[in-house]
């Protein structure tokens, strides 16, 4: 009832539905147009008759499109490719690493682990011809990196912002409308904090939902996916440039992920991820009274995490940073993949959520304790 | 004067100058260390073409003549020389391919289109590295000023990827760049790049802090009914006028403070060396000012343009803080106008006054778009601030 | 039985309240002291939005911040500024206050009803509360003060900015709502208690200064309260309480530890006198 009552009072503030909004009309006016592509937007049509798996009947069925400029060139870009899983060795992904970062210690050993596990799911994918897929041939990296690494990065910054100011203006409520006094003194009291924290987290989901339903909705409208969804995103199309490796590698995931099961877990992951940055402005709501101050706290914060890994270099607390939510959001575009050079752990994205949620959970319960022993002045 | 005194105690409040030092702080670190630390060490060439114009300021002053600079260049390459001879003849991982003068690794140099050996791979390198004080960079250095100095001209009426896509105004500019000698000066590229990206980004954070420092001010009293008291009181609602001018002016004076105290860190650069040099020197190709300007006169006007930006945004805010009933609602307007501020100073304060790299001269093909941009902005700023404390005087409290 | 034993609060180096032992059984206590003299950090203490540094509440001999939910929920509490949202109708509010004193909807709707009807605020249920004047807020307030039928009701100065229609009114309000329940009042308008209190609370240098009956400490300073039309006529050292007009003349009040009753008419001792006279040096 009360969870109903507080989660009410988020949804019917009109400044969310207007931040919301202008987040839309943000998306729709600048990120998304930038992302159409007349050649990707060829080979999701070509997939629908041609399928997505390379290979002889691939090229047959590619022949046998109507003759254009387009059609030659998806025919030669699709021509003769081998599986770049076959035979292919990590190994010398971590030697690059550890040659050029000087690692030694346990940094190195993490590092040549992390790609000795990598090697399974290297060879699993030459087992399955993971690579062979079509994807957005060679329009690839940028159709990959459009989404992934620049909307989808927006998105969730879009959240993460939303998610602290929905936990703000719920815990500044009562202070905001000076009945702290009548609401901490009730029966419920400062418990009744939980009901804004899950309050807060549901409106923030919420928002989450329809700020990336209605973009991506957007976003699929403009940028036509055929029969991609069902391609790998191993496909040996979409590389990863690493200038430590000093060339382009494969996007190589843990797990087998199509273009559609890897988005619904990159959704999974972002949906965590708003709610870590929920349970960072609870923490901080909570000692902090003035939303203002709170707000830059909460962006301080994040940019100090970001700091971290600058100020240490190749040593454990900057990689241990690489698990907060600021740098999992900026490493969005490697999620389930190994992460590169700054990451020592595999499923890296997962470690960090979980461990973000266990540690901010944790500051959240300890705070909300503090708060029950904290004079209401 | 003592009401926007007390007004400005408000907004300079320490709780709000402690975050603002640290998000410049932390600002700082992230975007803006870079500049200062790999300046002149850590990239190359970079390194070396910036130890070559200071050298040259040095000798023959910020204006150079093309005599001066390949006097210099043949002194400076027979001392480079001689050192490299030095080191071919002592280590060994010369001799190991073949090379024992400077003679030989030329030859192995002007090979570069064949697939070296590993032996050839690593002698061919090893000039280029620490252990030989990255000779090959200096003289790689010396070869490129000597080709690029005095290319300028050159490029009068050349092929359509370059004066095909200069408008007639553009390349009338261009002649009288050329007549003028204005590539006859000793600024190099990474310099005015260097100087180019820190200020682009201290734009940015300045815009961040002053929207910090200014936005709080008519919230804050609004939130607590202070607005009751000041309205009622014999100054009245011109209290509003009085706050936009305290608004005004702290925004005038943080920009100063940051200009000091991040100018005062940029100036372990000594691009001050440089100042007098034309920014379309020949060491500087390819940016084409759209003036006859100065390093020195672009940095100030870039300045100018900070200005003018943060007296414009912090209207604006002030315009927003107005119609903002808590912090909530204004740091949701805030993001907005941030965001809007960002892509404008990287529009504005990518390569300013360029011909061929600023965005918004790319968009406009106006020369000074960038000002018009900036007054703009003031003016948007300026314009719905005055309308505001004149509507407040009829406003029902 | 709420019982303070030898309760202490401080801010810092700062004595807000100092070893105040207090017993509330039942009716209505006055808290009466000047601003500034603790009774909002005594009330706070009770509805444990403070916290004693020394010293404990017990409520039936258990310690009230350990009873915690079990004990708000026996509390009704009006803060001095009492907050509202301004979008919300009083019936929402009241709504939304009875979910936070977990009162189940049935009974929270129904109490509702029955409040605003109490309070005189049922044609306006539903309207939004931006636009109703202090009586109404303050009177919403009351309401939501009693959703939860309290068994001690707290009511920390409840006729600030009230009109003297709505001041009577909310006195009455009060006494008909303190048959059965602790009703603590705090005041510094003494008009608001003399007639309903059963017992005043006083402080003084942040301690406890007096407890006991209106009219036993009326009775305190019997024989030294005066009333005079020439004040020159009478011998120093006196302390001057109110004045009125009385018939063109100023009549001036005030109290004397000497026997004036030859220049002046003795008169009986309000509590307005003993207020004054007991704060006398914070008058100054």
């Amino acid at each position: 009832m009360l969870f109903r009552l507080e989660l009410k009072k988020i949804l019917l503030s009109p400044m969310l539905i207007v931040f919301l909004a202008l987040c839309l009309g943000f998306n729709l006016l600048i990120a998304i147009p930038g992302a159409y592509d007349e050649y990707a937007s060829f080979v999701a049509g070509a997939s629908k008759t041609a399928g997505y798996k390379l290979g002889a009947q691939f090229e047959e069925k590619i022949r046998k499109l109507e003759a254009d400029e387009m059609r030659d060139y998806l025919a030669e870009d699709t021509a003769g490719k081998t599986d770049v899983f076959d035979g292919y060795d990590t190994a010398y992904i971590a030697d690059a690493y550890i040659r050029r970062l000087n690692l030694s210690g346990y940094a190195a050993e993490a590092m040549r682990g992390k790609y000795a596990a990598l090697q399974n799911a290297a060879d699993d994918k030459a087992f399955t011809d993971e690579s062979l897929t079509v994807y957005f041939a060679s329009s690839t990296p940028d159709k990959h990196f459009g989404l992934h690494g620049i909307t989808m990065r927006v998105l969730i910054a879009q959240c993460g912002i939303l998610a602290a100011l929905v936990m703000l203006l719920s815990l500044g409520y009562e202070h905001m409308s000076r009945t702290s006094l009548t609401v901490y003194a009730a029966k419920t009291g400062r418990n009744i904090l939980r009901h804004k924290m899950l309050a807060s987290i549901s409106a923030a989901l919420i928002a989450f939902a329809v700020l990336i339903g209605l973009t991506l909705l957007a976003y699929f409208q403009i940028n036509d996916y055929g029969n991609i969804w069902k391609s790998s995103v191993s496909s040996i199309y979409n590389v990863i440039d690493d200038l430590l490796v000093g060339a382009s590698r494969p996007f190589l995931t843990w797990q087998s992920y199509t273009v559609l099961t890897y988005l619904l877990a990159v959704l999974c992951i972002a949906a965590f991820l708003t709610v870590c940055f929920s349970f960072m402005a609870f923490v901080i709501g909570v000692w902090v009274k003035n939303s203002y101050v709170g707000f830059l706290l909460f962006l301080i914060t994040n940019a100090g995490c970001l700091v971290i890994a600058i100020m240490f270099g190749a040593r454990l607390p900057a990689y241990l940073s690489m698990l907060t939510p600021a740098w999992l959001w900026l490493k969005q575009p490697l999620w389930f993949t190994d992460g590169g050079a700054d990451i020592l752990w595999k499923n890296f994205e997962i470690l960090g959520v979980c461990a973000s949620l266990i540690l901010l959970a944790g500051l959240c319960v300890f705070s909300a304790k503090m708060f029950k022993k904290r004079d209401i002045i | 004067m003592r009401i926007i005194f007390h007004e400005m105690k408000k907004i300079w409040n320490w709780k709000i100058l402690g975050i603002i030092a640290l998000v410049c702080a932390l600002f700082y670190v992230m975007f803006m260390s870079y500049f200062i630390k790999y300046y002149k060490s850590g990239n190359h060439p970079q390194a070396e073409l910036i130890y070559y114009a200071e050298e040259l300021s040095r000798l023959y002053g910020t204006s150079l003549t093309p005599e001066e600079l390949s006097d210099y260049i043949a002194s400076e390459r027979q001392k480079l020389i001689a050192k490299a001879e030095g080191y071919i003849k002592t280590m060994p991982i010369f001799a190991e391919s073949g090379i024992y003068s400077y003679a030989d690794y030329g030859v192995l140099k002007d090979a570069r289109g064949r697939e070296f050996t590993q032996a050839e791979n690593n002698a061919y390198w090893a000039l280029y590295g620490e252990g030989c004080d990255y000779l090959g960079f200096f003289l790689e250095t010396l070869e490129h000023m000597e080709e690029e100095f005095d290319i300028t001209p050159m490029y009068i009426g050349w092929n359509d990827s370059f004066w095909g896509i200069l408008n007639e105004w553009e390349q009338a500019r261009y002649i009288q760049m050329v007549q003028n000698n204005e590539h006859h000066f000793v600024l190099s590229y990474w310099t005015h790049s260097n100087t180019n990206d820190y200020a682009s980004y201290f734009a940015v954070m300045l815009m961040l802090a002053v929207l910090i420092l200014v936005s709080p001010l008519l919230v804050f009293d609004r939130s607590r009914y202070i607005h009751h008291l000041q309205y009622s009181s014999k100054t009245g609602r011109k209290i509003m006028r009085k706050q936009l001018a305290a608004t005004l002016l702290s925004a005038f004076i943080l920009t100063t403070l940051l200009l000091l105290i991040f100018g005062g860190i940029y100036s372990i650069n000594d691009t001050y060396l440089f100042w007098d040099a034309n920014i379309n020197s020949g060491l500087n190709l390819g940016n084409y000012s759209v003036f006859n300007m100065t390093y020195g006169q672009w940095v100030t006007a870039i300045i100018a343009l900070m200005y003018v930006l943060a007296l414009g945004f912090s209207m604006l805010a002030f315009v927003m803080a107005r119609f903002s009933r808590n912090m909530i609602t204004l740091i949701m307007k805030l993001i907005f106008l941030f965001t809007a501020a960002a892509y404008l100073c990287a529009a504005i304060f990518n390569y300013s006054f360029s011909m061929l790299y600023n965005t918004l001269y790319q968009i406009l093909r106006e020369p000074g778009a960038e000002a018009y941009v900036s007054g703009f902005v003031l003016l948007l700023g300026l314009v719905p601030a005055v309308f505001v404390t004149q509507m407040e005087k009829r406003a029902d409290v | 039985m709420l019982m303070l034993n030898n309760v202490t609060k401080k801010y810092g180096s700062f004595t807000a309240l100092e070893d105040i032992n207090l017993e509330f059984k039942g009716g209505v206590y006055a808290l009466l002291a000047p601003n500034g003299a603790g009774k909002t950090t005594l009330i706070k203490m009770l509805t444990t939005l403070i916290f004693p540094t020394g010293g404990e509440i017990l409520w039936n001999g258990d310690e009230i911040v350990r009873l915690d939910a079990a004990y708000r929920g026996i509390i009704g509490y009006l803060p001095q500024d009492f907050g509202y949202y301004k979008n919300h109708s009083p019936r929402d509010f009241l709504l939304y206050l009875s979910a936070v004193k977990c009162i189940d909807r049935n009974t929270a709707k129904r109490k509702t009803e029955q409040l605003l009807e109490l309070v005189g605020l049922s044609d306006v249920q539903g309207k939004k509360m931006k636009k109703f004047s202090g009586g109404m807020i303050q009177r919403v307030g009351i309401a939501q003060a009693m959703l939860n039928d309290p068994k001690i009701l707290i009511l920390d100065e409840p006729t600030a900015g009230l009109d003297p229609k709505e001041r009577v009114r909310f006195r009455n309000l009060i006494s008909s709502l303190s048959k059965d329940r602790i009703v603590i009042l705090s005041t510094h308008i003494v008009s608001d208690i003399e007639t309903i209190a059963s017992r005043v609370i006083m402080f003084k240098d942040h301690k406890l200064f007096a407890n006991d009956e209106p009219a036993a400490l009326c009775a305190s300073l019997a024989g030294k309260v005066y009333e005079t039309d020439d004040i020159t006529a009478i011998p120093a050292p006196y302390l001057a309480l109110t004045e009125r007009q009385d018939g063109g003349k100023t009549i001036m009040r005030f109290a004397s530890e000497q026997d004036c009753g030859s220049i002046a008419q003795s008169v009986s001792p309000n509590l307005e006198d003993v207020f004054l006279y007991v704060y006398r040096d914070e008058r100054e």
